[in-house]
């Protein structure tokens, strides 16, 4: 490749299909595939497998015409999935140079001149770019030129001919039938005996344009550079979407390992280009509807939420696709899935994890993947952070909040008598006990707080001794932690209150009558 | 000082390449061989837990650290989280994080502050089953940070308690697993084993199990703290 051609067109004849082998892990083997187009009644094969098309399958024939040359496994394309794939891809490239833009239905024009320096040269900066898309699932034809035209020829004879992709040759010997020229003029053009466009470029212009019209002279002028092209640049968007339809639907999670791995990795892919990372994002499941239709494909009935929140933004496919699985393991869809919607709404800038040289990090950082982790598997219920609040309250002052609404939050009270012995363990809410399961070994402290809202309280706190076991728990002390999540699990009998352990009771001076058990000296 | 450890030490890289024949004393100064005579002493990774009886008592003048350890109990509110309380603070305090992994009952925050934990440190887990805390605290041990990991867990079998030994060793986390006495038959792969019957203000320890010590289920070491 020479200098000048600084231009890339990347043609994706396959896209169709692409978009549907992405979905699926193993490439099914053999069994003709077309990608059907049009209407219900008149479809059309828009895109025929190679083994459809060595059974005589061509695009633009009939569906009914194609079906009688061999049995076909046949999709509908999705256009729109397609041109989110496009812009997906425009994302990515976007990676490799500022300068790309979605040229027709299915190719990318990529200015590389700029960049091939940047990745290492020419041959580096293609091999990459191959890597990169056979990564992400694709198959393209490269086409080089000094302009876009030209490089957008060369794409368009390398979908004829694949062995010419990416390869550099002289313009002039390519049929006229290649070009972008409309078809009418081609044909009165090879009525006139010219054939190449090198014959075409030999005549006077004034001519050209006189006989073959003005676009005809335009069209020249754009591939040899003389009239500048105005380009649709892309803009990389602030928020990410994308939709994953799966060929079969499954209601196993593991079966939707691999696409949502694919999903991630397209993900990872716009992120690195965009030099950002994600920190929270969210997938739609499509469940199949219950009532059966009888359309070819069933239609959705409802859609199975997951959200995934990280500490610290990330672009690490494995990271994401870790954190997604072990959330996943814990949904069950009542209905097999037939898509993948994934939401990132914000796409905030990435902030590489600092490292130090020794790789001796200090320990707040390796925590964070420890904890997102934890919170995956468990839920964010499960893992809590201290919240204390000057209150005279117990159970107000000492509270749990989930670790993801953020940090410890400690106001501690001012002035609080250090003398005042408080329990190592306290009860998230009293529970009612019988009074003579105990003998009180403390003097009274009167707690009495809370007039202000409706959490009033008039007690008198003791340091009791518990005698008598069988009798405190009457009060059903199994159901000691009764915290948000472990609420609903079965009465813990091996971790009780026993004989001799200090309690820390009140009776409830409005109804004296009543005594609870709030907590214990562990 | 640490990063520098973390590099590889040039003499030893080449022994082991040749294949020398290794001395004894060399032998012994590893951390995983102890001697009975010694007391093994000399080479356990221990923290003084301030609680002068016990620290006496224990191989190494210290709680194990980056090694399990196991407390049997009857019932709770025996003084048990109390006997390490000077421990843990002074852990949180050196940026380590105290973990509390399904107790019985929510530590009561105001307490552990005047006891000295910085409560930044502090983080409470809530799974919903025993088979998720133990799966969380193995996960926590095995990452590599240093922490003070607190486990209560009834039903913990002797593969269980195996794998969190595993994850403990060569980490810097002290590990406690909280079980019911009714357990102690169970093989245990802790480092140390300690049973408390009765409440610890008025009554003694037994230690049952610790590297170097002559204790045993049918005889412990009596310690009053």
């Amino acid at each position: 490749m020479t200098a000048d051609h600084t231009w890339l067109c990347l043609a994706l004849p396959r896209l169709a299909l692409d978009l549907i082998d992405r979905a699926q892990a193993d490439q099914p083997a053999g069994a003709p595939r077309v990608v059907i187009d049009g209407p219900e009644q008149r479809a059309q094969v828009h895109l025929a497998d190679s083994a459809a098309a060595a059974h005589g399958v061509r695009s633009g024939q009939r569906l009914a015409a194609a079906q009688a040359l061999a049995p076909l496994t046949i999709h509908r394309r999705d256009q729109l999935a397609e041109r989110q794939a496009l812009e997906r891809l425009a994302a990515w490239a976007y990676g490799y140079t500022s300068r790309v833009s979605l040229d027709g239905g299915d190719a990318l024009l990529l200015e590389v001149g700029a960049s091939a320096k940047l990745f290492g040269g020419d041959a580096a900066l293609q091999t990459t770019l191959q890597a990169d898309l056979a990564e992400l699932g694709f198959s393209a034809l490269l086409g080089y030129g000094a302009t876009p035209a030209a490089a957008r020829l060369r794409a368009e004879v390398a979908r004829r001919d694949p062995a010419r992709s990416g390869a550099i040759y002289p313009l002039a010997p390519l049929a006229l039938g290649d070009s972008a020229l409309d078809s009418r003029i081609v044909a009165t053009l090879q009525a006139t005996g010219i054939r190449t466009l090198g014959e075409l470029a030999k005549l006077p212009r004034s001519g050209i344009a006189r006989r073959f019209g003005q676009a005809t002279l335009d069209y020249l002028g754009r591939l040899r550079g003389e009239l500048p092209e105005a380009l649709d640049p892309y803009r990389p968007p602030d928020s990410y979407h994308a939709w994953l339809e799966l060929p079969a639907s499954c209601s196993s999670s593991e079966a939707l390992a691999f696409p949502l791995k694919r999903m991630l990795n397209d993900l990872a892919a716009v992120l690195t280009a965009r030099d950002g990372g994600v920190q929270h994002f969210m997938l739609r499941f499509a469940l199949e509807s219950a009532r059966r239709s009888s359309e070819m494909r069933s239609s959705i009935g409802d859609i199975c939420r997951l959200e995934v929140g990280l500490i610290e933004a990330s672009r690490d496919p494995e990271h994401l696709y870790t954190l997604t699985r072990a959330r996943l393991e814990r949904m069950r869809f009542p209905r097999p899935v037939l898509g993948i919607h994934l939401e990132v709404a914000r796409l905030p800038s990435f902030v590489p994890r600092f490292q130090d040289l020794f790789g001796d990090s200090s320990e707040a950082t390796s925590l964070t993947p420890l904890i997102e982790r934890l919170s995956a598997r468990l839920g964010d219920a499960a893992l809590l952070r201290p919240l204390w609040i000057a209150d005279h309250r117990p159970e107000y002052a000492s509270r749990w909040r989930p670790h993801a609404e953020g940090p410890a939050l400690i106001r501690p009270p001012e002035g609080e008598s250090p003398g005042a012995s408080r329990p190592l363990c306290l009860l998230p809410e009293p529970l009612p006990i019988d009074r003579d399961s105990l003998i009180l070994i403390s003097s009274a402290e009167r707690i009495e707080s809370g007039w202000w809202d409706d959490g009033d309280v008039r007690r008198d706190y003791y340091i009791a001794e518990i005698v008598e076991v069988e009798r405190l728990q009457r009060g059903r002390l199994a159901a000691t932690v009764s915290m948000a999540a472990a609420a609903r699990e079965p009465a813990r009998d091996s971790f009780q209150l026993t004989a001799g352990a200090r309690a820390w009771v009140y009776q409830d001076l409005r109804k004296p009558e009543c005594w609870y058990l709030q907590g214990w000296f562990g | 000082m640490s990063a520098l450890r973390a590099l590889p030490d040039p003499v030893s890289a080449t022994a082991e390449g040749a294949a020398a024949p290794i001395s004894s004393t060399d032998l012994l100064r590893r951390d995983d061989i102890w001697r009975a005579r010694d007391g093994g002493q000399r080479l356990l990774s221990v923290q003084a837990t301030g609680r002068a009886p016990l620290d006496a008592a224990l191989p190494g003048h210290g709680w194990p650290i980056g090694r399990l350890s196991e407390v049997l109990l009857p019932q709770t509110g025996l003084g048990e989280i109390e006997l390490l309380l000077p421990l843990l603070a002074q852990r949180t305090h050196a940026g380590q994080m105290l973990v509390y992994v399904r107790p019985p009952c929510p530590p009561n925050i105001p307490t552990l502050a005047r006891a000295g934990v910085a409560l930044d440190r502090l983080l409470l887990i809530a799974p919903m089953s025993e088979r998720e805390a133990l799966w969380a605290t193995e996960q926590i041990l095995a990452s590599g940070t240093s922490c003070s990991v607190l486990l209560w867990a009834e039903q913990a079998d002797e593969r269980a308690m195996r794998r969190l030994a595993l994850a403990t060793e060569g980490s810097r986390s002290l590990a406690l697993v909280f079980r019911p006495l009714t357990q102690e038959r169970q093989v245990s792969p802790a480092a140390l084993r300690i049973r408390i019957d009765r409440p610890l203000a008025r009554a003694s320890l037994g230690v049952l199990k610790a590297r170097g010590l002559n204790c045993s289920s049918a005889q412990p070491l009596r310690v009053r703290v």
